[in-house]
């Protein structure tokens, strides 16, 4: 199981799919600013004085963070900010179905499938799959087909 | 593990790094962005003792839409009349009898779990800061919002009015 969960391959597969889901994710986010932060207003966690600065960073942090994992650059420092910022977003998520809200998710821009995506069980799963997914990226000794692991000597 | 290894696992320098660059890149490009947020600094906080947060008509209209809050009318009845943000209640601050009234009518629904967002003419006006002290002496103890640029800025972006000179 351990040779399959670290098969280069594998890792380069997941960590492109990260990094894309991210770059995806932080484009909608960057270029509708209002609408990101109306999301963020509606999860009401932070407070008002921090929801502004919260919308405008966030965004350019993942966006830069995915960019960096997509080129397999700085994985060790890119790998947990994402982390970090999936587990915000699950204790956002957690702690509004908590107090029994219903709302949009606001992780990824799906109108043009014409999808909706409310926050529920289901995207807490989806998150920590892709929670453990990032994790094994980060964790990964090799850091194969990367910026990273061609910087190091005798690896690919 | 060892601490060398932690550190090769988490290397805090380069994630601060990295965090602050992207994050200042953000904010640059929020200072150019056409929807671009108010950042709220502590000396926007009036001297009424709470905390008064100044907010753009959009985040007003965020919290239009969300229903989640009361908008307060500070200026006086006839402009009130004329023009106002749809469904806003009027609490003049210049005639302290209608003031009360107005409080004493609604005192329930201000003092209950909406948020209250003020607002008056325009940017210059004075009178959204003077309400909000007035509020805050009713005993109400959480946060107030007062819209940038009053009813012109809320106008000026298309958003819901109501009166008869709308």
């Amino acid at each position: 199981m351990k040779k399959l969960l670290f098969n280069p391959v594998f890792l380069l597969v997941v960590r492109i799919f990260i990094g894309l889901l991210f770059v995806y994710a932080s484009l909608d986010k960057v270029i509708n600013l209002t609408n990101f932060y109306e999301v963020i207003v509606a999860y009401k966690i932070l407070p008002a004085q921090l929801e502004p600065l919260f919308a405008t960073t966030l965004p350019w942090i993942e966006l830069g963070c995915g960019l960096m994992l997509l080129a397999g650059w700085r994985i060790r420092a890119v790998a947990p900010v994402l982390l970090l910022s999936l587990a915000s977003f699950m204790v956002g998520i957690g702690v509004n179905m908590y107090r029994g809200v219903t709302m949009e998710c606001g992780c990824f821009d799906l109108s043009f499938l014409g999808l909706a995506e409310p926050i529920g069980w289901g995207v807490m799963i989806r998150d920590l799959v892709l929670l453990v997914l990032l994790f094994l990226v980060w964790v990964d000794d090799r850091q194969a087909f990367s910026v990273d692991g061609r910087a190091r000597p005798g690896q690919s | 593990m060892d601490i060398n290894n932690l550190k090769k696992l988490v290397p805090v320098t380069e994630i601060v790094w990295i965090i602050f660059i992207l994050a200042a890149v953000g904010v640059v490009v929020n200072a150019f962005h056409p929807d671009g947020m108010v950042m709220v600094k502590k000396a926007t906080l009036l001297e009424s003792g709470g905390q008064v947060v100044v907010i753009t008509p959009f985040e007003g209209l965020v919290k239009y839409n969300g229903r989640s809050a009361m908008f307060l009318d500070a200026r006086d009845r006839p402009m009130f009349d004329a023009k106002r943000i749809k469904g806003s209640y009027n609490l003049p601050v210049n005639n302290m009898e209608e003031f009360y009234t107005a409080w004493e009518a609604n005192k329930a629904m201000l003092l209950g779990e909406r948020e209250l967002v003020l607002y008056c003419s325009d940017e210059e006006c004075p009178l959204s800061g003077e309400l909000a002290t007035l509020v805050k002496k009713q005993g109400y103890d959480r946060k107030l919002y007062i819209i940038k640029g009053g009813i012109a800025g809320w106008k000026e972006a298309g958003y819901p009015l109501e009166g008869e000179k709308k």
